[in-house]
């Protein structure tokens, strides 16, 4: 019932009013309930008269018998009604989507924290710079900071409001303390990244009656149902008034509907505009305040009502409502907000304060009036309040928007454990492994670079995709994720589910099986002239260089580091195709490499995110890990359910993998992605990727702490004048230089020096210094002068003997 | 009340176990801070270690102030007998401090208490991969006996055990 009586009702005032016109059948009700209560006077004149019964006597029976089955239908159906509003009532009352949240951000002191990250993580979790004397507030003051920490529910328990203090210098935590005291650690809340919804993607966030201002309470009883602390679900002295309002009006401009009605149509109800339905909804009201308190409705009326719409999300709930519309839990909000809440419980989408300030501004005017009418608020603060402008958070602030490619990845993980229907109904909070300042670094990066590409190549535009996955390198962690060149778009996942060829990624892997063989070290010359294999199907394959050159003899760890194909595939098929799939799979990878030549080169097709599991496994020195995008997971009381910590297998002998590691740190220093010491300082590790025709641009490297794999491509499939190192490095390059790069560190693998045939030398002579396990060197070093160059004057063979 | 009896000497070899163990992990730390060795100690004297407060909890030694935090956290839920949330402790101090090997050694030791031998194996290797302290690398190789043991890999387990026997 809506008090103020304005036009755009909606469709309850229009059942209102028909139910207001009697129907035929029901109109001759009376009539037989008044003959029914004459009854017993008929019976005695029939009892005490001559035995025929008259016409009346048997119209009285009939309707009797009639009313007595309608008497019985009508209990029946309330029996019936009265199980569903109490069976639905008591149990299950809302569905609940799992919210989900990054990592929450570890302040401890030594802590690397640059500001900027700071100020941005706490504004990306909706908290405001200005005087920290509530909740919600961050204030800086040179590199001393101080933040309002609200009650945060965590992974493991409820954590109360806090001030925290700390002081940032050379982008380190210097000092550290909570409400005065100083500690070792302290959490700050957590940025919400999105929900795991169902088909109607309905939302919201519970809130208790103790947690509502009085103000919106009495604002919300003053503009929908006045009488709400008074009637019995029904409210006849409403509905007439309704009536009467829409007979003057010509139409429907009032609703009779009581909060307790409203409540019942929204939550047992469809929208269905009959009698039926609405004589429904008038009995379960009645029924549901017989059950339940004026309270309790009033609870559930709060968090049932929809107040509109943020992407795919239905926001329900005044909970949810001023977190999305103003930022800030519900006890936080001002009088001007709460009357704008309370406006659009008539109509969410014509009030929208965003798209209809000027409605809304009025409609939250009427509230505040009608607040003053009615003495809840003085004059003063009416006019005070109401001359107040319009203000909400922006709809688009990052608080608000969701990770489309991530959640994905955790619904997934998830999935493994819990089934869809908790996920999607049972308020679960889901605390994952999201680093959200790596993955703004990520989305600016991708979009900025694809940007320039597609400037640079105008033939381009609009063409390219990428996807990228960066991790923890000992943890593996999922850190970030992009699935598109639009981060927020709920579509293809490129990261998970878009398998391209892996081009020259591949080629690590060739190279770790050589080195395993016992065969190689990186200073082993290998042959770069052209090749060809024939297949089992009796298909020639004859790999090309990229720069369509040939090499002659060169060190192993060069034909690594300049990806040269032909010498790659010469070493795949000595070392053998079937060592080659093997150690895929020894590296983590799920799926059967076939055992192709061309998979020599990377034809195999691969998603990002498991390119990204192979090449943690590089990372993390062999130790398999399964990518992990989940910490915890809560229930919306706060009791954990589960929790998720590493576990892994070592997959490969961490010595071997740090053999290896030398050659993609040469990708780096000297090789096909050296453009990265332009702006970091080594050593890093890396492998670029082209696949066949340019179709694929791959990079995968990593430093201390992060490995990211970038791709970029057509969703067409169609070559691209772009290489691994000119469109997917830059990604990484930009995104690393945000996210801060660590350099490697030394793998302790001991060092021999290696002539230019090969040969391992004695130490100290001269030659090229490269790591080599002391398990692989299997030659006795050579002493020095045996391959030093002739010396003048000594004659070596018999043509010097000659001249 | 024979079962009972049972239970009670079950109990008992348990709680021996864990004090045995708690005793050997107490002593490690990233730091070197030394814990007398405990896991060859003979049965009666591990009790009075535990019983004496001294040694024997997760969240024993020198460690970063917030790693020792977390660990304080994490003994706190082991005494409650919540070991996945022990774990998740030990497993954010790990993200702190990602190749600390005592840290492993907690987490190994853990895995190796919710019955997880193979997971117990692979996180204690990866202590010992980071290790750069003998006597912590010690302690985690003979718990590693105990837990090849469990998984039935007795060669493996017995040519260990000679081999730290012979120092």
């Amino acid at each position: 019932m809506d008090n103020s009586a304005r036009a755009g009702s909606k469709p309850k005032a229009a059942a209102t009013t028909k139910t207001a016109k009697p129907s035929p059948k029901r109109a001759q009700a009376p009539k037989k309930h008044t003959t029914a209560k004459k009854a017993p006077t008929a019976k005695k004149a029939s009892t005490s008269g001559a035995g025929k019964p008259s016409r009346w006597r048997t119209a009285w029976r009939i309707s009797w018998q009639l009313g007595l089955v309608g008497m019985l239908v009508l209990g029946v159906w309330m029996v019936f009604l009265d199980a569903q509003v109490q069976q639905q009532f008591d149990g299950k009352k809302w569905t609940l989507p799992a919210r989900v949240y990054a990592r929450p951000l570890l302040l401890y002191p030594g802590r690397l924290l640059p500001p900027a990250q700071l100020q941005a993580e706490l504004e990306w979790t909706d908290y405001q710079s200005g005087a920290v004397s509530r909740p919600g507030r961050y204030q800086q003051q040179g590199s001393r900071w101080r933040i309002h920490r609200r009650q945060v529910n965590f992974w493991d328990g409820p954590q109360p409001q806090a001030v925290i203090e700390l002081t940032l210098v050379d982008q380190r935590v210097e000092q550290l303390s909570v409400n005065g005291k100083a500690v070792p650690l302290v959490r700050l809340e957590p940025q919400y990244v999105g929900g795991i919804f169902p088909s109607h993607n309905e939302d919201r966030e519970l809130v208790t009656l103790d947690q509502v201002p009085s103000d919106l309470l009495a604002a919300l009883v003053v503009t929908e149902d006045n009488h709400f602390f008074e009637h019995h679900g029904i409210s006849l002295r409403g509905i007439s008034r309704a009536l009467v309002a829409n007979i003057q009006a010509g139409g429907v401009v009032q609703g009779g509907s009581t909060l307790t009605q409203q409540l019942v149509k929204n939550f047992f109800l469809t929208s269905e505009r009959t009698l039926m339905r609405k004589a429904q909804e008038a009995l379960m009201a009645i029924l549901l305040e017989l059950h339940h308190s004026k309270a309790e409705i009033l609870q559930a009326y709060l968090n049932e009502v929809y107040l509109g719409q943020a992407g795919r999300r239905a926001i329900h709930g005044i909970g949810l409502a001023s977190r999305f519309y103003f930022g800030k839990p519900v006890q936080e909000l001002e009088l001007a907000e709460i009357a704008t809440l309370v406006g659009l419980v008539k109509g969410a989408s014509y009030y929208n304060p965003r798209r209809h300030p000027q409605r809304a501004l009025e409609r939250r005017n009427l509230v505040l009036g009608l607040m003053a009418k009615q003495g809840l608020i003085g004059q003063d603060r009416y006019l005070e309040v109401s001359r107040q402008p319009l203000r909400t958070a922006d709809s688009q602030r990052v608080s608000q928007r969701e990770y489309p490619a991530f959640l994905e990845r955790v619904r997934k993980q998830l999935q493994e454990d819990y089934r869809r229907e908790d996920l999607e109904t049972e308020g679960l909070n889901i605390f994952t492994t999201l680093d959200p300042w790596i993955q703004h670094a990520l989305e600016v990066s991708a979009t900025t670079q694809l940007d320039r590409l597609e400037a640079r190549y105008p033939a381009l535009a609009g063409k390219l995709e990428t996807a990228a996955v960066i991790t923890s390198v000992d943890g593996a962690e999922i850190r970030a994720m992009i699935g598109g060149r639009q981060a927020g778009y709920f579509g293809f996942n490129r990261a998970l589910d878009a398998r391209r060829s892996i081009g020259s990624l591949a080629k690590p892997v060739v190279y770790l099986a050589a080195l395993r063989s016992g065969r190689y070290h990186w200073g082993t010359l290998v042959d770069d002239s052209p090749v060809q294999v024939t297949g089992q199907d009796g298909q020639l394959w004859q790999p090309q260089n990229y720069d369509g050159k040939s090499h002659g003899l060169v060190p192993m760890v060069d034909a690594l580091s300049h990806s040269y194909n032909q010498a790659t595939a010469r070493i795949g098929m000595r070392v053998g195709l079937e060592q080659v799939a093997r150690t895929f799979n020894d590296l983590g990878l799920q799926q059967e490499v076939p055992p192709y030549p061309s998979v020599l080169l990377g034809s195999q097709e691969l998603s990002p995110l498991e390119v990204a599991g192979v090449y943690q496994t590089l990372a993390a020195r062999g130790f398999v890990m399964p990518l992990r995008a989940v910490e915890a997971v809560a229930t919306a009381s706060g009791k954990t359910l589960s929790s998720y910590a590493i576990h892994g297998h070592q997959g490969v002998a961490a010595e071997q993998v740090d053999w290896l590691r030398y050659g993609l740190e040469q990708v780096v220093n000297d090789g096909t992605a050296k453009k990265l010491l332009t702006r970091f300082a080594g050593p890093l590790a890396g492998k670029t990727g082209t696949s066949d025709q340019q179709r694929d641009a791959w990079f995968a490297g990593f430093d201390n702490r992060h490995l990211g794999v970038v791709w970029v491509g057509r969703d067409d499939n169609q070559p691209m004048p772009l290489a691994g190192s000119s469109a997917a490095l830059p990604i990484w390059q930009q995104t690393f230089a945000q996210a801060g790069v660590e350099p490697l560190l030394p793998t302790g693998l001991p060092s021999v020096v290696v002539d230019a045939d090969g040969q391992i030398l004695e130490d100290g002579c001269d030659g090229r210094s490269m790591p080599m396990p002391i398990s692989a060197i299997k030659q006795v070093p050579k002493p020095c002068q045996t391959v030093s160059k002739p010396t003048e004057g000594e004659r070596k063979g018999w043509l010097d003997w000659l001249f | 009340m024979a079962g009972l009896v049972v239970l009670n000497v079950k109990q008992r070899i348990e709680w021996l176990a864990v004090v045995l163990l708690l005793a050997g992990l107490a002593g490690c730390s990233s730091t070197q801070v030394m814990a007398p060795d405990t896991t060859t100690a003979p049965a009666a004297n591990e009790e009075t270690v535990w019983q004496a407060g001294g040694l024997a909890t997760l969240d024993q030694g020198q460690h970063h102030p917030a790693v020792s935090a977390l660990l304080k956290q994490a003994e706190q839920a082991r005494q409650g007998g919540n070991w996945p949330k022990t774990m998740s402790y030990l497993d954010q101090a790990r993200q702190i401090q990602p190749r600390n090997a005592a840290i492993f050694y907690r987490q190994g030791w853990v895995s190796w208490q919710m019955h997880r031998p193979e997971e117990a194996e692979q996180l204690l290797r990866r202590g010992l991969l980071f290790s750069r302290d003998k006597g912590l690398s010690q302690r985690i190789r003979w718990l590693l006996v105990d837990v090849l043991e469990d998984q039935g890999k007795q060669a493996e387990a017995a040519q260990l055990r000679a081999d730290l026997m012979q120092g």
